[in-house]
């Protein structure tokens, strides 16, 4: 397909939210109309299935795809909500030499094929599962959160994205708790900004509803009321290349009122 | 092909007719030389049945057809005798030959990420969690909770069940029927149950001995 793009998302460290953050985009670019993929590469520990409510449908896998046992159509799972989406799970009974980042690279010509977004699920660490999973991608996204630890990992991150030369990563701030940061306990988004000096794509606010949505298979992006699926709304709308200014984070009644004036946006 | 044999598969598997007048040891000839020919195109371990139409074997024919068969991978698990064109009688016996392979017993709890395949029957002293498989060519007995991914009869034995203390598998397979878990949350059943076909379809149900 013309100007599909593959973007991978990665963090290096574990648990900030790249899994959940890759069912929202999906999910957010498919009710937008496009075509989209997301592909699970974190080969035996995959999660994309279980956040995506998916995981009974599985009968193939990536890596039954790169060793030629099923043909890519048998292992792409159709989403149960939007016929936009669809999820390449990881195999579970495997692990990450199960592949080569040459095969990687193939699959995504393969997919780019049928859609217009490919969003590889990246797994933790700077590993053969990282190298696999950054290979053949157009562009990424860096997950951290406002944890020094998340954002020095990130850093090195970022460093190794932009040696496979992919161009210009963007950051996304999770988990972000602007009660926590008013008071000075928590780093802020300027602080993380500075240390790594890339384009800011967005900021999604620590949200309850995330976790209950995460273990019902219900991304929150479909969520209406859900802060955390506003702010991925809205970073959908940003990797389509339009402007959308950044949530006013500090005061949620307010922001309830504005939305409600607004309509949704 | 020759007119000694004739190859056809179906759901159930591979079928091989012998013709009824020619000499024994040329059918079987003829057979060796087919089933070297078409190696590749047989999996390992599917099952085949043979017909003969109104040939009786004999027990050290019958045990060289199971072994020609077996070196092509081939299980024989049906020998029927069709009666001669205008004869009505009809009779049908499953062969024991090669012996059925034991169970293979699982001394643990099954955890995301193991995988266990056996040919032959697997029994389970223990759960078996989500993201674990087994895969079985004869049943699957779960002595605990299953929620992982099963597959019995998986070489295209459509009488195989599954039987666990607490059935709730993200996705139960019987030979080429594929069935999964209701997408809504629902609790785990406080019985025994019993998976398996009927009519085309993956049915469980209470399991009562």
């Amino acid at each position: 397909m013309e100007s599909s793009q593959v973007i991978v998302i990665t963090s290096g460290k574990g648990g900030v939210g790249k899994t959940t953050s890759t069912a929202n985009l999906g999910l957010g670019l498919a009710e937008l109309g496009h075509k989209v993929c997301l592909v699970d590469a974190d080969i035996g520990l995959r999660n994309l299935d279980v956040v995506m409510g998916l995981e009974n449908r599985i009968v193939y896998d990536l890596v039954d795809v790169i060793e030629g046992t099923c043909k890519l159509r048998s292992a792409l799972i159709k989403d149960k909500r939007n016929e936009n989406l669809y999820l390449l799970p990881a195999a579970q009974t495997r692990d990450k030499d199960a592949i080569q980042p040459e095969q990687m690279i193939e699959l995504n010509r393969q997919l780019k094929e049928q859609f217009q977004y490919i969003l590889i699920d990246c797994p933790a660490g700077i590993e053969r599962g990282f190298k696999n999973a950054i290979a053949g991608a157009d562009a990424a996204i860096i997950i951290t959160t406002p944890e020094v630890s998340a954002v020095r990992d990130a850093d090195r991150i970022i460093g190794l994205v932009e040696a496979a030369e992919i161009a210009a990563p963007k950051l996304l701030i999770n988990r972000l708790r602007p009660d926590m940061v008013k008071k000075g306990d928590m780093m802020d988004i300027d602080d993380v900004i500075e240390i790594l000096a890339i384009d800011l794509l967005g900021v999604v606010p620590d949200d309850e509803s995330i976790i209950v949505s995460t273990n019902r298979g219900e991304p929150a992006v479909l969520d209406k009321n859900s802060r955390a699926g506003q702010a991925y709304r809205n970073i959908c709308h940003r990797i389509l290349g339009e402007e959308v200014p950044l949530m006013d984070l500090s005061s949620p009644g307010l922001l309830e009122k504005l939305r409600r004036l607004v309509g949704g946006k | 092909m020759s007119d000694l044999i004739t190859f056809k598969g179906d759901k159930a598997g591979l079928r091989i007719i012998l013709a009824p007048e020619a000499d024994i040891s040329e059918v079987f000839s003829e057979l060796e030389a087919e089933l070297t020919k078409n190696r590749s195109f047989f999996s390992e371990g599917s099952s085949a049945r043979v017909f003969t139409e109104g040939r009786i074997l004999n027990p050290a024919e019958l045990g060289e057809l199971a072994q020609l068969l077996a070196t092509s991978g081939l299980k024989l698990i049906e020998l029927e005798v069709k009666p001669q064109a205008k004869s009505k009688s009809r009779s049908s016996f499953p062969v024991a030959v090669p012996p059925p392979v034991g169970a293979k017993v699982i001394k643990r709890t099954l955890r995301s990420g193991m995988k266990v395949s056996h040919d032959g029957d697997i029994v389970v002293l223990g759960d078996v969690n989500p993201g674990s498989e087994v895969i079985a060519s004869g049943d699957i007995i779960v002595f605990g909770t299953l929620r992982g991914v099963v597959h019995a009869g998986a070489t295209g034995n459509l009488a195989a069940q599954v039987i666990a203390l607490r059935l709730a598998p993200t996705q139960l397979r019987i030979a080429d029927l594929i069935a999964r878990a209701p997408d809504e949350l629902v609790g785990l059943p406080d019985r025994p149950e019993i998976a398996r076909v009927r009519d085309g379809v993956v049915f469980i149900e209470e399991f009562a001995s």
